[in-house]
C-alpha cells in the first residue's frame, strides 16, 4: 500500500522520536487521531522498524566489512548475541489419529531406551517442543539446556533456563523434573519450571505439583496447586509462595513476558535468561514494580523494552547491566 | 494534566508506557497474521504443534526460511546503500543498538540530528521495500 509521502515522512519522524525525552506525546496522539491513513503509515513504519530489529543479527552478516569497528567498545552490549543455531528442527507431520493425536506434529520422540541421556539445547531464539516418550509433551525455552532419560519413567533436568510441561494423567508414573537441587513430581499437569541464575521458579497452569529439595523426604514437599507459583533461591533455601495467574504460565511459549505489578528484580531474573548479560537490580530501583507485557524476541530488546517505561538508568560495568534508579521525582 | 499531579510510581511516562504495550500488541498480531497467511497459502508444510487449543511452536518451514533470507539481504542492500549518513546512524542504532544519545555523542550532533538521521531512513527502507 502507497500513501502520501507527506505522510510517510511524518510518521518515519514520529517514530524516531519515541526515544526522545521531549517526545510530544499529546501531539503525537493528535496526529495519529488526525487521518486513518496516520494509523497505518505509523504502524508500517513501526512494524518495518521492529523488523529490522529482530532480524539485526542477520542483517549484521550480511552488511559490507564492519564499518561501525572503530565503535568496537560500545558494541559490547546487549545487543551482541550469537547466531540462532540452525539446527532448528525439522517437524513432520503426524496423520491424525484419535483425539488425543488430532492437531499434534510430532517431530522427535526422546529416547526410550533407559539410562542414556538426551541432551537438548536451545539457541537464543528459539524454543522446541518434545514428545517424552510416555506421551507427555514439553516446550524447552530460548537459551536452556535440558536433558532427559528415563524412558517411560521421564527424568527431566533442566541445567539452565526453563521448561513447560502438558503431562498426560497416568498414575502409573511420576514425571519428575530436577533443577537447581529441587525436585518437581506431577501427575497430569501442566506447569512451568525455570532454572537460571541461582533461582529456581515453578509454576502451575493446571493439576497440582509437588517441590522437594533433592533427596528430602516426602513431608518436605511443598504442593502447588493450579494457580500457584514457588520462588526458591536455593542457595539462600528460601522459598516463597506466591499466587499466579494460570493463564500467563509459561507465557514465554507465546513469544511474551506478560506482568502485573512484578517486582523488578522478579523481571530483571527473566530477562536475564534471554539477554546475554547478567542483570543486576541496584538497591535504587529495587522498589520499582511493573505491568505490562514484553516481547522475547531474540533478548536483546528486553531492557529497552523496560527502559521505554521505567525511570530506570542501565549501566554496563564489566559485562554486568546494572539498572538502578534516576532519582527522578 | 499538570505533571506535577501525578502520582510517583513506577511508570515515569505513561503515554509511553501505553504506547509500548500498544505497539506490542499491534506487533504481535502483524505477525500472527503473516503466519496464518503464509498458513492459508499453503506453503507451510507441517509446523504447528498444538497444545490443547495453543500453538506451542512456529518454526519457520523451508519457504519461510527462503523468504526470510531474501528479506534480510534486501535490508542489508537497501541499509548499505545511500542517503549514507542516515543509514550509518540507522545502523549504529537497530543493529549496533547505541541509543540516541550514545550516537549523538559519537558523532558530535545534537539528538536532535540523529533523530532527523533515523527518520530519513525509516522513510527511505520502507519505500525501498514497499515495492
Amino acid at each position: 500500500m502507497t500513501y502520501a509521502r507527506t505522510t510517510i515522512d511524518a510518521a518515519a519522524a514520529w517514530h524516531a522520536q519515541l526515544e526522545s525525552p521531549d517526545m510530544a506525546w499529546d501531539a503525537f496522539g493528535d496526529w495519529l487521531d488526525a487521518d486513518p491513513s496516520h494509523r497505518d503509515a505509523y504502524d508500517a513504519i513501526a512494524v518495518l522498524d521492529a523488523e529490522i530489529g529482530e532480524t539485526g543479527p542477520a542483517i549484521a552478516k550480511l552488511l559490507p566489512a564492519n564499518d561501525d569497528d572503530q565503535h568496537g567498545d560500545h558494541a559490547e552490549d546487549l545487543t551482541v548475541i550469537g547466531p540462532p543455531s540452525n539446527t532448528r528442527w525439522r517437524w513432520v507431520g503426524l496423520g491424525i489419529g484419535g483425539a488425543l493425536a488430532a492437531g499434534l506434529a510430532v517431530m522427535v520422540v526422546a529416547p526410550s531406551s533407559e539410562g542414556a541421556a538426551q541432551v537438548y539445547v536451545t539457541g537464543r531464539g528459539e524454543t522446541r517442543a518434545v514428545a517424552l516418550a510416555d506421551g507427555s509433551r514439553m516446550q524447552i525455552d530460548r537459551g536452556s539446556r535440558v536433558s532427559v532419560s528415563g524412558g517411560r519413567a521421564p527424568v527431566i533436568e533442566i541445567a539452565q533456563g526453563a521448561a513447560s510441561f502438558a503431562v498426560r494423567h497416568d498414575p502409573a508414573r511420576v514425571l519428575m523434573v530436577r533443577a537447581g537441587g529441587y525436585e518437581i513430581r506431577d501427575l497430569g499437569t501442566r506447569f512451568d519450571v525455570v532454572s537460571a541464575r541461582g533461582r529456581v521458579a515453578v509454576t502451575v497452569a493446571q493439576g497440582t505439583v509437588s517441590v522437594t529439595p533433592t533427596g528430602g523426604a516426602a513431608a518436605d514437599a511443598t504442593v502447588l496447586k493450579a494457580g500457584q507459583g514457588l520462588d526458591i533461591v536455593p542457595g539462600k533455601q528460601i522459598a516463597q509462595r506466591r499466587d499466579i495467574d494460570p493463564g500467563r504460565v509459561a507465557d514465554w511459549t507465546d513469544g511474551r513476558l506478560d506482568y502485573d505489578g512484578a517486582p523488578l528484580a522478579l523481571v530483571a531474573a527473566d530477562i536475564s535468561r534471554y539477554a546475554d548479560s547478567s542483570l543486576v537490580v541496584d538497591p535504587s530501583a529495587a522498589n520499582l514494580r511493573f505491568s505490562g507485557v514484553l516481547t522475547i524476541g531474540d533478548g536483546s530488546r528486553l531492557v529497552d523494552q523496560l527502559r521505554a517505561v521505567l525511570p530506570i538508568r542501565v549501566r554496563r560495568v564489566d559485562g554486568v547491566v546494572h539498572l538502578g534508579g534516576t532519582g527522578a521525582r | 494534566m499538570p505533571a506535577t499531579g501525578l502520582t510517583i510510581g513506577p511508570i515515569a511516562n505513561p503515554l509511553a508506557y501505553l504506547h509500548r504495550v500498544g505497539m506490542n500488541i499491534v506487533l504481535d498480531r502483524v505477525r500472527a497474521r503473516g503466519r496464518r497467511e503464509r498458513r492459508d497459502a499453503g506453503y507451510v508444510e507441517t509446523m504447528t504443534a498444538v497444545l490443547g487449543a495453543e500453538a506451542i511452536d512456529d518454526s519457520p518451514s523451508a519457504f519461510d526460511a527462503a523468504v526470510g533470507r531474501e528479506r534480510v539481504a534486501r535490508f542489508a542492500a537497501v541499509l548499505a546503500g545511500p542517503p549514507e549518513g542516515a543509514m550509518r546512524v540507522f545502523r549504529r542504532h537497530r543493529i549496533d543498538g547505541a541509543s540516541h544519545a550514545e550516537i549523538a555523542a559519537e558523532l558530535g550532533i545534537t539528538r536532535s540530528a540523529v533523530e532527523k538521521h533515523i527518520a530519513v531512513a525509516l522513510k527511505h527502507l520502507r519505500r525501498a521495500l514497499d515495492d
